[in-house]
């Protein structure tokens, strides 16, 4: 922790220091800067206890770790055991530190409330007190940034267990409706790759209809996001979406994140912060990484369709969760024809202190699948019995993918002034075998009638780029007004693609070259933001962003002339939050946003003009003890939209849509024991003008209007054996999706799936059955309307008619885990 | 180590957790179904689905004049009337709409072109189909066709397909005389399905023209064959003169090649929705 010039200082008053604490605060959302210039909270007196009469034979001290909030004025309002030890001494660590003084979090010498981990320790009777081991060095972090050694004041009680901070309740929204699941909730439910962690974030439906290994479709407040168009998608910082990828523009495959990786998910609606470049258009999502606990943990899977999966993690026990490694490898059978998949994952990440006040983070990862699909069926073939429910009528098709990245980032805080620089390197690549049309386009293409084959129209596709990008970011305060902040950054990528698509034979042979092409993309955005705190009550953040868009495209196999194209694309980003008292907060947003066209789309000379999109939200947040809520009303209108096109397999161009719509999020978390989240999106999206098949004013197709969502968690000791707390957990997570309007009135499917997880866990052993779609619901995944020919189709109809994909049937999961190193020795 | 009585109380737990849940998922679903239009799938998004009847009968006149300058009296012109298709695409013979601006996606669009130029012809999206089933008497009243289905749209071009073969044995039989400079020649022709196929080897005419070419709602779809447009360019000059006892065109006739090439012509068949 910096106490340096930034604590020092004195400040003109009460009011502005207070404002300037909240506005500071609220910089942890931004990044890792404004955490050092937090000063964790810290006990005025030690944490430690002699050791139960219950315990007096341990020979070694006993730590509990706690999860503590405490208000600005240093009282504790609610802790919580985060890793029960056993009854006894959680109750006696409970009733320690409920009767413990705490200094307040501060800034800028400020309190401010503030959630954080501390841990009580009990000494063993053989030992005393005074014989307790140094603790290291306390943490702070917030805004899922990388910890920062807190030092000076902060380590001052020596008796002082390890303290871990993060500040949540002083965190300024940039939306009313911005939210965040943590592995609280997500760890505590089967999620088998990270697109299904999406499932758990207000709004948002993911569907998977190319295969275990595909990038998910992604639907977020009325946007068919389609493979990430319309959602900007960070890991760990690092961009997932691809510029111009041949099947998908914003193509963003998050298979290679392991679900236990995975810390918390953050989903930032609209583009409302200067840092959302390309596809924020819906909103952003960001994946902060980690493990949950330190140590060795080994979880090895097996159950339904030939399913097995490994996974392998470490965390060092005295690193922050930000620093870990992970392994996972799954492959399956699949629950039906052509759905086998199998994939594998490295991820590492790590946290430096450099010294002068400089942190570097390091994160890198391998990752490479194969797998296959079994596309789509006519809905009223499979409906009539034609067909088995899980039947392929190409099985030829599915995909691989494979990508290496690494990311650095250098972080300097020091007074006034902070930094952060993250240069950022990746190498993807993709192949789609898919065939939506069955032979329909080979069979109604003139002279080709008497050749055509059933599965005629597969095509396959391939997308290799390597990408290098940078962002940068100078925050200085301003002296001439008081608790304001000046923020100025760079954030820009370079792409380099070669895209291929083919027309296949019966034999995979190609028989038409369709897409050989090479394409670059550059992206330089340059942003900046003013941040006052006017009164103390209200924070206002005012900003904008420049991006400058360059295309070049050159078609390999015609010989075409290389085709480059540029523009320029200027973006106002504002929010503003009252604070209303009792943890209420009225919060306005507004942002334009946009996102970037297909590069092989562009003539030679043309300006780029990317799809725009302008939004607002107007909301009231909570945040009173342990509820945590949410009630927004958006909308937001894009100047043209696409949509899924399955002649081209891809989204194609379509007039401007609206949406509007109201997001209500709720949550409870009652110490450890009890998680519960709720949430429920209801969006209206229509075309703003007609064009083509389209009309004005009717609805977006595809896009669900209601999605519902709910988690539960509960977690428990429950017994003892082998002298140890036999700890249970149930988690259950419900989803619900309706009404989803289709081209021509076909109606649309509603899900309703709801998947569990219940565990118990002796320390170092934990056994678990998970279970998606726990009531075995034959729901519809994918829904596209269009026309086909599968099969014997000598007359071939033109009209368009429903085509599915089928979600999964029952899946069960026996997880076998070993949890090794102890927290607690 | 002493052993404890479990303190998990799973039904309260569970109690609420489901109580939790419900209220949520209810609320969550009340607050859709109210502000969604109780959670139908209202508008079209965009048309709708519609019902196609349809006739077919002559265009013109069973006597006409030729552009080869021959007086020809039908006396017998029955077709057997396949499935019909429409399509948004341009017909046959007509340039590229200046109405329609050219799509951005044209770089990467594979097959589909809703813009057709001069004797290149790309259907583009169906509009609507007709089933097979009918046989026309071109010289008798209207024939109804079988019910057919769409959907609301633009509709630029249609597809005409021969039917099933007729009891003697063709698609398409023709007869009558053919009268120039006082010569008077009959002719009698019976095609099937392969005498008609087109390039591709299908007994179809695509690229026909299609009047009033909007699909608003269930509609009337009339078909129309014009016998005078089929033999426009026939020469007469080698089928076998009046009185003759047969008056059957042959294979290498001159006279049946024009009739077959007539036939291949999109101008011979109109439709029109009302």
């Amino acid at each position: 922790m910096d106490d340096g010039p930034a604590l020092a200082r004195p400040r003109a008053g009460a009011r502005w220091r207070s404002a300037s604490v909240a506005l500071a605060a609220s910089l942890l959302v931004a990044g890792r800067a404004v955490a050092h210039e937090l000063e964790p909270p810290a006990p005025a007196s030690p944490l430690v206890a002699p050791m139960p009469a219950a315990r007096a034979g341990n020979v070694s001290d006993v730590l509990v770790p706690l999860v503590v909030e405490v208000d600005a004025e240093g009282t504790v309002r609610a802790a919580a055991v985060e890793a029960s030890v056993d009854d006894a001494l959680d109750a006696a660590a409970l009733a320690l530190v409920q009767g413990t003084r705490f200094r307040p979090a501060r800034r800028d010498g400020v309190g401010v409330p503030a959630t954080f981990r501390a841990a009580v320790r009990f000494v063993a009777r053989s030992h005393g007190a005074a014989a307790a081991p140094p603790h290291p060095p306390a943490h702070v972090h917030g805004g899922g940034a990388p910890h920062v050694h807190a030092g000076g004041a902060s380590a001052a009680p020596a008796q002082a267990a390890p303290t871990e901070a993060t500040v949540h309740a002083s965190r300024a929204p940039r939306a009313a409706s911005e939210a965040e699941r943590d592995a609280a909730v997500l760890g505590a439910l089967p999620h088998r790759t990270a697109a299904d962690a999406l499932r758990a974030v207000p709004g948002v439906f993911v569907a998977q209809h190319g295969g275990e290994g595909k990038a998910a479709q992604i639907f977020l407040r009325g946007f068919d996001a389609d493979h990430g168009q319309d959602v900007e998608v960070r890991v760990g910082g690092l961009p997932v979406n691809e510029v111009s990828n041949l099947h998908g523009q914003g193509y963003a495959d998050l298979n290679f994140v392991p679900a236990e990786a995975i810390r918390r998910v953050t989903v930032l609606p609209g583009p409302f912060d200067p840092r959302q470049g390309d596809f924020a258009v819906a909103g952003s999502v960001s994946f902060d990484l980690g493990l949950a606990e330190p140590g060795v943990v080994a979880r090895g899977s097996a159950g339904s369709f030939g399913t097995r999966r490994l996974f392998t993690g470490y965390r060092p026990e005295r690193a922050d969760a930000g620093t870990f490694v992970a392994f996972e490898h799954f492959t399956t059978s699949g629950f039906g024809p052509s759905r086998a998949a199998d994939r594998t994952s490295g991820l590492a990440q790590a946290t430096f202190d450099v010294g002068d006040h400089v942190e570097l983070r390091v994160l890198a990862g391998l990752y490479a699948a194969d797998f296959a699909s079994a596309g789509v069926l006519p809905q009223r073939a499979l409906e009539a019995g034609a067909w088995d429910r899980f039947a392929t009528l190409d099985p030829r098709q599915g995909g691989a993918s494979h990508r290496a990245f690494a990311l650095a980032e250098l972080h300097r805080q020091d007074g006034r002034d902070r930094w952060s620089f993250a240069p950022w390197v990746s190498v993807k690549g993709m192949s789609l075998r898919q065939n939506f049309t069955g032979s329909f386009l080979a069979r109604t293409a003139r002279g080709a009638v008497a050749d055509v084959v059933d599965g005629a129209d597969r095509n396959e596709l391939a997308d290799e780029r390597g990408a290098v990008g940078l962002r940068a970011e100078y925050g200085r305060r301003l002296a001439a007004v008081a608790d304001a902040e000046a923020v100025v950054g760079l954030d820009g990528r370079f792409e380099r693609v070669t895209q291929r698509q083919r027309t296949l034979d019966a034999t995979d042979a190609a028989r038409r070259v369709d897409v050989d092409a090479r394409v670059r993309a550059t992206e330089v955005g340059s942003y900046g933001e003013l941040r006052l705190r006017p009164w103390p009550a209200l924070a206002v953040r005012a900003g904008g962003r420049a991006d400058v868009l360059a295309f070049g495209a050159e078609e390999v196999s015609t010989l075409g002339a290389e085709r480059a194209a540029t523009g320029a694309i200027g973006s106002a980003r504002t929010s503003a939050e009252l604070r209303l008292g009792r943890g209420a907060a009225l919060v306005g947003s507004f942002g334009e946003g946009f996102r970037s066209p297909q590069a092989r789309a562009l003539a030679r000379g043309e300006t780029v003009r990317p799809t725009r999109v302008r939004g607002g939200e107007l909301g009231l947040r909570l945040a009173e003890g342990p509820l945590r809520a949410s009630l927004a009303a958006f909308a937001s209108w894009l100047s043209e939209d696409v949509v899924f096109d399955p002649v081209t397999a891809r989204n194609a161009p379509a007039p401007g849509t609206r949406r509007a719509g109201l997001a209500a999020d709720v949550g409870v978390r009652l110490g450890r024991r009890v998680t519960l989240a709720s949430s429920a999106t209801v969006v209206d999206a229509r075309f703003r003008a007609g064009a083509g098949d389209f009309a004005a004013g009717d609805p977006l197709p595809y896009v669900p209007r209601v999605v519902v969502r709910s988690d539960a968690v509960y977690r428990a000791p429950f017994a003892r054996a082998f002298g140890r707390t036999l700890e249970g957990t149930l988690g259950l997570g419900v989803t619900g999706v309706a009404s989803r309007p289709l081209p021509y009135g076909e109606p649309g499917a509603n899900v309703a799936l709801a998947d569990a997880r219940a565990s118990v866990r002796l320390r170092e052993i934990e056994l678990g059955v998970d279970v998606q779609n726990l009531l075995d619901a034959p729901w519809i995944e994918g829904q596209f309307v269009y026309p086909s020919s599968f099969g014997d189709a000598r007359a071939v109809s033109s009209l368009p008619v429903s085509h599915v994909s089928v979600g999964p049937p029952r899946l069960v999961l026996a997880t076998l885990t070993l949890h090794f190193g102890d927290p607690a020795p | 180590m002493s052993r404890r009585p479990p303190s998990f109380h799973l039904g309260p737990i569970v109690a609420a957790t489901c109580a939790f849940l419900g209220a949520s998922l209810a609320s969550g679903g009340a607050l859709g179904v109210a502000l969604s239009g109780c959670g139908a799938a209202d508008g079209t998004t965009s048309g709708q689905r519609v019902v196609l009847s349809g006739t077919a009968s002559r265009a013109g006149g069973t006597s006409f004049d030729t552009r080869a300058g021959w007086r020809v009296e039908l006396s017998r012109a029955v077709v057997s009337v396949g499935a019909l298709a429409y399509f948004d695409g341009e017909p046959l013979f007509v340039r590229a709409s200046p109405g329609r601006a050219p799509s951005r996606s044209a770089a990467f669009d594979v097959v589909r072109s809703a813009f057709a130029h001069p004797g290149h012809y790309v259907p583009g999206a169906g509009r609507g189909e007709t089933p097979a089933g009918a046989v026309v008497d071109l010289l008798g009243p209207p024939v109804d066709l079988p019910v057919g289905s769409g959907v609301t749209g633009a509709v630029r071009s249609a597809t005409f397909r021969f039917g099933a073969s007729l009891v003697d044995g063709g698609v398409v039989a023709l007869a009558g005389t053919a009268t120039r400079t006082g010569e008077t020649r009959a002719f009698s022709v019976v095609l099937g399905s392969s005498d008609v196929a087109d390039g591709a080897g299908e007994p179809e005419v695509v690229g026909c023209v299609v009047r009033a070419p909007e699909i608003a709602g269930d509609a009337h779809v009339a078909l129309t064959v014009d016998p005078s447009v089929v033999l426009a360019d026939v020469d007469f000059a080698d089928a076998p003169p009046a009185g003759a006892s047969s008056a059957a065109l042959g294979p290498s006739s001159v006279a049946r090649r024009g009739i077959v090439r007539g036939l291949r012509s999109a101008r011979a068949y109109a439709f029109s929705l009302e």
